[in-house]
């Protein structure tokens, strides 16, 4: 089963092996309970959450492209979710213009220290992702935690690459601000 | 086997959660083509159809001759259709950004790829004459929705703009004669704007536009209507003359 890709699977159950749906859940469980609980920034109805993206990947797994990779597809399953589930707590409507995806940037290129930073960053950002806004946790999360490429979270996202990494930049910053006033915090005590 | 995973397989196998056919996808594909070809058609036969409109009824030349020319636009174009164009305009893009083509680049590029695309076509019919042609037809036949409509056009008369030719040449203007043989009395002065400078010419016709006071009508501007490097063509039937007091 292990050497089985999630494309292959994926394909086998859109031919009517529904058992071999329990591996993907297998391999995504964990990954997407991760992804959500860093994306809404809260534990409560996790485990509903990601069985209702199971439940949605399942019942919608014939639109998968097998040419595709099968993770930026369940991925965008989990996130349409999570940002339902988002509206629905905060009733906020959905933003129609966002300028990081209207105009086009210049600084997208996925930099080459992203592993370096992934090391470096990961420990630290799991408590500090909460204090950044979602749109720039989202692509942290995704790039660092879950280990997507800057086009796969595009394609997650349904944004331009070049957002991505945009994003990517201004989150980090985020991220480092929220560092540095906490160790200031910290050195006042 | 967990609690998590048994309880998602065993909906599966209860048939409480079922897989949506591919034909469903398939269908809903070609739903969102059909979607967006229509509403391109759509969007641009309306912009088409404004521009159409606008210079029929002449409206559409009213900028040039000053600021009381762009009052008689602002109040005399037709908002309706203007309006109907641009959210037609605004779903196109919300129907195209639904393709990953769209969504990779900055949107900037899809809504300048959708404004050309609407422009452009709307040029198209415009130059192959369309609508000359649906509006001839439409008056010979009646034609649900294009009766009314470009029959309207012909009907309905902006304000602050007259349509029709010169009957004869006055001291300080000239006799202009409308639709219905309706004839209005054209006031010239220092201040009426021409487009082209020529002499005006009887059997001409022109646009004027001006508020009409009765039967009077002091023109603010005036523009010939006579095809041929925009300059009137004399029918001979009387002297051209210049009608700068």
């Amino acid at each position: 089963m292990d050497s089985l890709s999630d494309e292959q699977i994926a394909v086998s159950v859109q031919g009517g092996d529904s058992e071999l749906f329990g591996e993907l859940i297998d391999r995504y469980e964990a990954k997407l309970k991760r992804y959500g609980q860093k994306f809404l920034s809260y534990q409560d109805e996790i485990e509903d959450l990601v069985q209702d993206v199971f439940i949605k990947s399942y019942t919608n797994i014939q639109s998968f492209d097998a040419k595709l990779r099968f993770s930026p597809w369940i991925y965008r399953v989990a996130h349409n979710t999570f940002v339902n589930e988002l509206k629905r707590k905060q009733r906020r409507g959905p933003v129609v213009f966002d300028f990081d995806t209207v105009l086009p940037v210049l600084s997208a290129k996925e930099t080459t220290d992203a592993e370096v930073l992934s090391a470096e960053l990961r420990s630290e950002l799991d408590e500090l992702l909460i204090e950044i806004p979602t749109k720039y946790r989202e692509v942290l999360v995704l790039h660092y935690f879950e280990e997507l490429s800057y086009k796969e979270i595009g394609e997650v996202l349904q944004i331009p690459v070049t957002t991505v990494g945009v994003r990517m930049t201004r989150g980090r910053k985020k991220l480092k601000q929220s560092y540095d006033e906490k160790l200031r915090k910290q050195n006042k005590v | 086997m967990n609690n998590f995973k048994h309880n998602i397989l065993n909906k599966i196998k209860t048939r409480e959660i079922d897989m949506k056919p591919r034909w469903h996808f398939v269908l809903k594909s070609l739903l969102l083509v059909f979607g967006v070809l229509t509403v391109a058609l759509l969007a641009v036969y309306l912009l088409s159809f404004v521009v159409f409109a606008l210079n029929q009824s002449g409206v559409m030349f009213a900028p040039l001759y000053g600021l009381k020319g762009v009052v008689v636009f602002v109040v005399s174009s037709p908002w309706l259709l203007i309006v109907l164009t641009g959210t037609s305009g605004v779903l196109l893009y919300l129907l195209v950004t639904k393709y990953s083509f769209s969504y990779q680049k900055p949107l900037l590029y899809s809504m300048i790829g959708v404004v050309l695309l609407v422009i452009l076509g709307s040029f198209v019919l415009q130059e192959a004459g369309m609508h000359q042609r649906l509006q001839q037809y439409s008056e010979r036949h009646n034609v649900p929705v294009f009766t009314p409509l470009y029959g309207g056009l012909r009907e309905e008369r902006p304000d602050g703009v007259l349509q029709g030719m010169i009957t004869e040449l006055t001291d300080d203007g000239f006799i202009l004669q409308v639709a219905d043989e309706d004839l209005v009395t054209v006031v010239v002065t220092r201040e009426t704007k021409q487009r082209p400078p020529s002499a005006r010419f009887v059997g001409e016709s022109v646009l004027v536009f001006g508020e009409r006071q009765g039967d009077i009508v002091p023109a603010f501007g005036i523009r010939s209507m006579e095809k041929g490097r925009g300059v009137g063509k004399n029918n001979g039937s009387s002297k051209p003359r210049r009608l700068v007091p």
